[in-house]
């Protein structure tokens, strides 16, 4: 899981899946609900071509013991949200290893056309990509709190 | 309407039809018929009463829990929903209870608030309520593009109805 100077990792395949804890209230009718995902700030997330599902679990103080794991392919997140009043949004994928968490990896937003900078999106366009990104999550860890 | 004597060899009560001699049989039956829909109807809706006050009992509990939650909650960085998000949250769930609308669950939103979600079977809606005072809804379903609009508390109540025509479809 350490970086040990290994760079960043520009390249996301379509396929390649992402992990985010979560717990169980965030859990409804069989769906992640909106608001178990962050949009406003850059999401975190492990992605999977350098870990594997657990390792988004892993404390060595036990605080994430209970949380469960759920995961999701790069292709499922919605690559761009429009509003009728207001800018169009894109949605992609950075990797941001971390000294401990190599895999460490975030979702960002920005204007269309970019400007190439984190752009927090409008509260609707918000909702609107957490929900359609939301239908394509599925558990890997339940959890248990 | 003969009523239908029980034989005499098997000895019973009489059954059938009751008549009661001189008054149309369609009054009496609506008579009889009416008392017991009103008493069954009272006690459905005394109940759905109850059901509905212990439900919101239950979310406002949920509600002001939200308020000993530390930055961080979430596991990663979320900031707990703050006192702006919690009144806002606890006037939206007014309004719910008095169009007699339950959220399925109540909790807190990562993003820094407060999400109500609705479910039922494949229909879904949700209420976002931000730490900022903004506030979101949306309906959607399994397939198809979800609706998302504004909510304020001016739209309310409306939001409540849409809500509803939306889970019942």
């Amino acid at each position: 899981m350490y970086q040990n100077d290994r760079e960043a990792v520009p390249g996301f395949d379509g396929n390649e899946l992402l992990y985010l804890r979560y717990y169980s209230g965030h859990f409804s009718g069989g769906q992640l609900l909106p608001a178990a995902i962050r949009s406003q700030m850059k999401q975190s997330v492990n992605r999977g071509k350098f870990s594997e599902p657990e390792d988004v679990l892993f404390s060595e103080t036990g605080e994430y013991d209970g949380l469960g794991v759920v995961e999701f392919r790069v292709a499922d997140i919605p690559r761009k949200v429009e509003q009728p009043d207001g800018p169009t949004y894109v949605f992609f994928m950075r990797h941001e290893p971390q000294a401990t968490n190599y895999s460490h990896s975030e979702i960002w937003s920005d204007h269309f056309p970019p400007t190439g900078s984190f752009k927090s999106p409008s509260k609707t366009v918000s909702l609107e990509f957490r929900i359609r990104l939301c239908r394509s999550i599925r558990v890997n860890i339940e959890a248990v709190r | 309407m003969a009523l239908l004597a029980s034989p005499a060899e098997i000895p019973g009560p009489n059954a059938g039809v009751l008549r009661i001699l001189d008054q149309p049989d369609g009054e009496i039956t609506s008579l009889i018929y009416s008392s017991f829909r009103r008493a069954s109807f009272e006690k459905v809706q005394e109940s759905a009463f109850l059901r509905n006050n212990e439900s919101f009992a239950e979310l406002r509990r949920r509600l002001s829990a939200t308020s000993a939650l530390q930055r961080g909650w979430d596991s990663y960085d979320a900031e707990p929903p703050n006192t702006n998000a919690r009144v806002l949250a606890a006037r939206i769930l007014d309004v719910l209870e008095g169009a007699l609308l339950s959220p399925t669950s109540l909790t807190p939103a990562v993003d820094g608030g407060i999400a109500m979600s609705f479910v039922e079977g494949g229909h879904r809606a949700v209420l976002e309520i931000y730490n900022t005072g903004d506030m979101a809804a949306a309906t959607y379903s399994d397939d198809g593009e979800p609706v998302v609009w504004e909510l304020d508390e001016a739209n309310a109540v409306t939001t409540a109805k849409q809500i509803r025509v939306h889970l019942a479809a």
